[in-house]
């Protein structure tokens, strides 16, 4: 599946060299590549010292209890060029959709790569693991998703959970969780874990991580959920262009209403975008054109634990705080700030209705704000 | 019907301030950019990705920005497309993978973007290239 010329063991650059591309193409990459990041553009330089160095990571990426979702966003993904130029500077060892090999050469090849590349090796999860009855429900080989996944994390330098079931057990873990689903943080803890939610995550935001490990060889910065903080630090609320109607209290109360053809605020509808953190709003999907709100449905809030569990994806979480058009004075950056005092709230609100398993309905929350 | 069919829909631009849509702001940033550049030769990128913007709000800023004196395009890993807007210092620096699809795009607010200047490394491998094409000239003539 790679690029058997990769196998040299060439930096970046030395590949882009190598296939006659100028210092000019160097810097166009670094710029995409900063920009798939979600890192500012004033981090090309370093982007560029960083490259020149980085060398082919091996990836071991291991499919669980899944959809093969993730895996479909990511090679479905229709700017290929970026995406393809990163997986090809990375060293896919074993994956057992898309690799060639089957049966035992699939199994040696993945045991050939730990040898190998002990200690500085990638493990990509997705799906989660069931771990009831000694975790019999998902087996790959005779060995059971539990047992690789602890096998294979021991050498791992570290390990990238892709998608909402790997990193908070997703649709297996939702109630009542008959396989006794976990996701890979409840079971490795002695190595960097970092949760690329999203059901599916958005193909840039997994090959951004990919990018940042390849670059910098580390993973980078996560929030309070173990999630990178350059695309799940702000939540769908704080970016969404349909915010201004949220600010002056303009909802759309059903699909096909004048609110609802005018493209206002999808907040009644059940939006969970207060309190989902993603970068669907700004990053988008399908080659930038578009994401749910602005395809006119209310964000799911699929990159947040437990949203199966929510109470229901056209339920309002919560009803919209503060006085909506005073916000208006203090402009777009106060606005978001407030946008992010309501996502909490909202997040708070949710947490509660979970712990508690009862569902929060507009008329709830109207009498308690 | 197809909702998509009915041209009876309207989706309104999203109102901001004073009923702008989410441009507004950015052209802001782009003139706090050109005060950094005039006053402290600061140059600004803004990665258009980054931005929250609606259907319209790209086409609005790209109508208010205007065209301007130079286009330039770039054949390197696909195309790019540097364009000058109306207001001379700020660019448009639009990066096209090999298939065409635009993978990022760019406000450079500079006197002239990066990616235009010919690069150190290229003109050193331009030098030993007309040397050698040099020798070959000489070659071939004697
Ligand atoms: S509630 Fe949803 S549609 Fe409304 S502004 Fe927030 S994220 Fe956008």
């Amino acid at each position: 599946m790679l690029q058997p010329w990769n196998k040299n063991g060439l930096t970046v650059a030395e590949r882009l060299q190598a296939e006659g591309i100028s210092r000019r193409g160097f810097l166009k990459f670094c710029a995409t590549t900063a920009s798939m990041m979600a890192l500012s553009p004033s981090m090309v330089p370093a982007i560029a010292r960083a490259l020149e160095n980085a060398k082919r990571p091996s990836v071991i990426w291991l499919s669980f209890q899944e959809c093969t979702g993730c895996t479909e966003s990511l090679t479905r993904s229709h700017s290929p060029n970026l995406e393809t130029l990163i997986l090809e500077q990375v060293s896919l060892d074993y994956h057992h959709t898309l690799q060639v090999a089957s049966g035992e050469a699939a199994e040696e090849a993945r045991e050939a790569a730990m040898k190998e590349n002990n200690g500085r090796y990638l493990v990509v999860v997705d799906g989660s693991i069931p771990v009831d009855n000694g975790g019999v429900y998902s087996t790959i080989a005779g060995i059971t998703n539990l047992e690789m996944l602890r096998e294979t994390a021991e050498g791992a330098a570290a390990i990238i959970a892709v998608g909402t079931c790997a990193a908070f057990g997703g649709i297996g873990y939702a109630k009542p969780n008959p396989t006794g689903a976990m996701p890979v943080s409840a079971i490795i803890s002695d190595k960097p874990v970092i949760n690329v939610s999203g059901c599916p995550p958005i193909p840039t935001v997994i090959s951004g991580v990919l990018a940042h490990f390849l670059t910098f060889d580390k993973l980078p910065e996560v929030d309070d959920l173990g999630r990178p903080i350059t695309f799940f630090g702000q939540s769908i609320h704080d970016r969404c262009y349909r915010r201004p109607f949220y600010d002056r209290g303009l909802f759309a109360e059903s699909f096909d209403d004048e609110g609802a053809k005018k493209g206002w605020c999808l907040y009644r509808l059940g939006c969970k975008g207060p309190a989902t953190y993603n970068a669907c709003a700004t990053t988008k999907w399908n080659e930038g054109t578009s994401f749910p709100i602005e395809a006119g449905h209310p964000c799911l809030g699929c990159s947040e634990p437990d949203f199966w569990d929510m109470g229901g994806f056209y339920q309002p979480l919560s009803t919209p705080t503060g006085d909506v058009t005073r916000t208006l004075v203090y402009g777009v950056v106060a606005g978001a700030l407030i946008g992010a005092a309501a996502g909490s709230m909202a997040r708070t609100r949710k947490i509660k209705a979970q712990k508690e398993h009862y569902k929060v309905t507009t008329d709830d929350l109207e009498e308690s704000s | 019907m197809n909702p998509a069919m009915d041209d009876s829909i309207e989706i309104e631009p999203t109102p901001c301030a004073k009923d702008r849509g989410n441009d507004l702001p950015v052209l802001n940033e782009i003139l706090h950019a050109l005060n950094e550049l005039l006053t402290h030769d600061r140059q600004t990128v803004i990665d258009i990705k980054s931005l929250p913007f609606g259907p319209v709000d790209e086409e609005r800023l790209s109508i208010a920005l205007g065209q301007g004196e130079v286009a330039a395009t770039i054949h390197t890993l696909g195309e790019s497309r540097v364009t000058e807007t109306a207001y001379a210092g700020i660019w448009w620096v639009e990066h096209r993978n090999e298939q065409g699809a635009v993978i990022a795009k760019f406000i450079e607010v500079t006197y002239m973007p990066d990616i235009l200047k010919a690069q150190h490394e290229d003109v050193i491998v331009a030098r030993q290239k007309l040397k050698d094409a040099l020798e070959t000239i000489k070659l071939n003539g004697a």
